[in-house]
């Protein structure tokens, strides 16, 4: 109650304070003062470190959506609010977990742990199908490969090879710089929903991995690690869930062999020309059965948009966004504040839609802040994945702000460089005027921008570097400088305008 | 911004595997005269004397976040000189190490650097280790710090990553053939955790084989073990479990009283939570490879 008194009260000043900043337009409302003002309000202890989910995330979340409305932002996509909501969960193990193989009329029971374990998105149920081998589980018409090409899984479990096929071939069509999407577990299990199986065993690949037990993601598995110490994940859509469990060697030994082949031939025959050698498992039997416990946990995006003047062109959109939670609080008075990680970038957007608010563009202007980046990127990945409000087709650039509050010197760092053709000499462009040692970072993976680099679109993400308080309860306010948070939001302005109003958009590159 | 968990464990997790894999590796009992019918094993380090090795150490860290696997390759190459210095009141032998190379690479994970090791070389810090190789201690007054980055846990002292050095003997008298079991448990700080190596190891006395120009005996070391530990660290309640298999062949110069090779090759299934303000729970597999060899 006395917590909620005091939120009141610091909104209740928050209104006062932004009713009184009158007059300043475009670049010239990029102000240290009105950053300061905001940074204080993120990054105080009653925002209890803003947690996702959490109320105060919440409450943040209201504060940024109040402002966004203050200056003239509209609700973008189908929300009438600017909440972009989703759901997270928080999975625990239940019970019962078994796994009993069938063959010849004998049984063998496996053991959770040292066998199998559930993966964190199978279905509460039992089943008991034949097995058929599906080799890596993928199905990847852009490079003329499918697993399931041969065979029938419509009610069968079926088993598959963790990772891709040829992992460690330059020379492969699914060489990238990483493992592609059709190595994810969840993008294994989704394909194996729309070929008809009823339940999926994964076994790591044996010639590429060594390994003797399934990977275990339960804490409640371990002698002396708290039950609940597991990551929050997206609740899953998909229909019709399938039983999904991980299995070590002794199982999967166990149940390849009726096939009269091992593990590694297999892996090998397919890695050495991608061709199919799925094929049903004779004479045998698995019956499954998987149960954890689902824990539904709310949360929200904030996302306003302000609409671009030219009838050709505002159909297309710039998204400038930052993540605005932090990994929260110990009790009342350990609370890690997040000042620069990352109020500094919440403000930052903030700040820019402010400055844009009475500056027209040719293209629209997406104003984003994500939750749950801390916890994995899940804001920025559900916008991406799963509900983008402005189609990415549509979505020309995407401009993220993460720990922008800490520049001592001249110092931005900015990743994504290379991956805007025209990027450099924009940015170029714009620094001339702001005058700030640019330093180039080659990862694009470690913020919310990776989500949209990943589907192809040109991203550029700012920082100041790290420092001793990253994630520490002393990442304060007073360690911010409103001034080099200026600096960054003046050169991202500057640098969206261009993008914004010049006639080609920025073409995506590698 | 994100990720510090995924590298710092990395750091985390590989010291902790190595660890375990050395906790159990050497041969531990053992001396006589004749290597058909038993001797005694030890070192001999006389004051002035040198010994130069190179050691190889390569760690590759398989593990998955979010349904999404993971590789991370990690390196360190060293070449390094002791010198005799005479030995102390328990008979312990006290030395020099110099590093006349050194280096130390970290990739897989974007973003992940490798460190700045150009103040190693040329470095001196004293080791002192028993007759049987048993280290006693790694004393660096200057204290040499490598930084890993504030993503991978920061600075940390030089003496930290130096996971081998000379292999330990038996201290009882042993013969070619002879095979022995023993059972071990250490405890070793890491990260504000306790961290419990326990483990079993089949000893063998293989045979006589003449490596690098240097008569010497064969020791083969097999051990499986387990790994437990937990602890808090920066707000963060850390927990790690797993289980741990190493094989390592160690070549003893037994007249000349010096290790000229060891060769060791772990593995390691664990899985590690993080609890407090991030809740993770990562399964990683280890395996790593190190090579000690007598340059001179």
């Amino acid at each position: 109650m006395k917590r909620a008194l005091k939120l009141f009260i610091l909104f209740l000043f928050w209104v006062v304070t932004a009713a009184a900043q009158t007059g300043k337009t475009g670049f010239e409302a990029v102000t240290a003062a009105a950053v300061k003002q905001q940074l204080a309000y993120l990054a105080s202890d009653d925002m209890m470190g803003r947690d996702t989910p959490s109320a105060e995330l919440d409450t943040c979340a209201r504060y940024i959506a109040d402002w966004f409305k203050a200056q003239g932002l509209e609700p973008a996509g189908a929300n009438t609010d600017y909440f972009h909501r989703f759901n997270l969960t928080r999975n625990t193990l239940g019970s019962p977990n078994s796994c009993t193989l069938q063959r010849d009329g004998a049984e063998q029971l496996f053991e959770i742990k040292d066998d199998f374990v559930p993966i964190s998105f199978t279905a509460n149920r039992k089943v008991s199908a034949p097995v058929v081998f599906a080799g890596y589980g993928i199905t990847a018409p852009e490079y003329d490969y499918d697993d399931y090409a041969t065979i029938d899984a419509k009610g069968k479990i079926v088993f598959i090879f963790t990772h891709e096929p040829q992992e460690n071939d330059t020379t492969s069509l699914f060489h990238t710089t990483r493992l592609s999407e059709h190595s994810k577990e969840e993008i294994k299990v989704m394909n194996a929903i729309k070929h008809g199986a009823v339940g999926m065993i994964m076994v790591t690949d044996p010639n590429n991995h060594r390994f003797r037990k399934p990977p275990n993601p339960w804490p409640s598995l371990l002698r002396n690690a708290p039950e609940d110490a597991v990551p929050l994940s997206f609740e899953e859509k998909m229909d019709n869930k399938i039983v999904a469990i991980r299995i070590g060697k002794k199982m999967a030994e166990a149940v390849i062999a009726p096939s009269g082949r091992t593990l590694s031939e297999l892996q090998s025959a397919i890695d050495a020309d991608l061709s199919n050698h799925s094929s049903d498992i004779p004479g045998i039997t698995l019956t499954i059965e998987t149960t954890l416990n689902y824990e539904r946990l709310p949360t929200q995006n904030v996302v306003g948009q302000l609409r671009g003047y030219d009838p050709d062109l505002s159909g297309d959109y710039v998204v400038i966004g930052a993540h605005y939670d932090h990994v929260g609080a110990l009790n009342d008075t350990t609370v890690f504040n997040g000042a620069d990680d990352n109020a500094s970038g919440t403000v930052g957007v903030m700040t820019l839609a402010k400055a844009f608010s009475t500056v027209k563009t040719r293209r629209s202007l997406l104003f984003c802040t994500w939750a749950g980046e801390e916890k994995g990127l899940f804001g920025s990945r559900y916008y991406v994945n799963s509900d983008p409000v402005i189609p990415l087709e549509k979505t020309v650039a995407y401009f993220n702000m993460d720990m922008i509050g800490r520049m001592d010197s001249t110092e931005v760092r900015i990743s994504g460089i290379t991956s805007g053709d025209r990027f450099r000499d924009i940015i170029d462009r714009a620094n001339a005027e702001i005058g700030l040692q640019i330093i180039e970072r080659k990862s694009v993976s470690r913020s919310d921008h990776a989500p949209f680099h990943d589907r192809g679109i040109p991203v550029l993400g700012f920082d100041t570097d790290f420092h001793p308080d990253y994630h520490q309860t002393t990442d304060t306010i007073e360690k911010c400088s409103p001034e080099g948070i200026v600096r960054v939001c003046r050169l991202l302005y500057l640098i969206t305008r261009e993008v914004a109003d010049r006639d080609a958009a920025p073409v995506f590159q590698e | 911004m994100k990720k510090i968990n995924l590298r710092t464990m990395s750091i985390l997790v590989t010291g902790i595997a190595l660890a375990a894999a050395l906790s159990g590796c050497g041969p531990k009992n053992g001396i006589v005269g004749d290597p058909v019918k038993g001797m005694a094993l030890a070192y001999s380090l006389g004051e002035g004397q040198s010994l130069t090795y190179s050691s190889s150490i390569t760690t590759t860290m398989n593990t998955e976040q979010m349904g999404q696997a993971f590789t991370i390759d990690q390196g360190q190459d060293i070449e390094f000189t002791i010198t005799g210095q005479g030995k102390d009141s328990e008979g312990n032998y006290i030395s020099a190490l110099k590093f006349d190379a050194y280096t130390q690479t970290m990739e897989g994970v974007p973003g992940m650097q490798s460190p700045d090791v150009s103040d190693v070389p040329g470095h001196v810090m004293e080791y002192i280790f028993s007759p049987q190789g048993k280290r006693i201690a790694l004393n660096d007054p200057d204290t040499v710090m490598i930084d890993l980055g504030q993503m991978n846990g920061g600075p940390q002292p030089l003496t930290a990553m130096i996971q081998v050095l000379l292999a330990s003997l038996p201290k009882d008298v042993k013969k070619i053939g002879d095979t022995w079991t023993d059972t071990r448990q250490d405890t070793t700080q890491r990260m504000g955790m306790d961290v419990i190596n326990s483990s079993e190891t089949t000893y063998t006395i293989e045979t006589e084989e003449t490596v690098n120009g240097y008569k010497c005996l064969k020791i083969l070391a097999e051990t499986t073990g387990t790994i437990d530990g937990s602890g808090e660290t920066q707000g963060m309640q850390l927990t790690i479990e797993g289980d741990v298999e190493t094989t390592t062949t160690v070549y003893f110069a037994y007249m000349e009283q010096k290790m000229v090779k060891q060769v060791s090759e772990s593995f390691s299934e664990s899985t590690v939570v993080v609890s407090g303000p991030v809740n993770m729970t990562q399964p990683v597999v280890t395996e790593s490879k190190i090579t000690v060899e007598l340059v001179k």
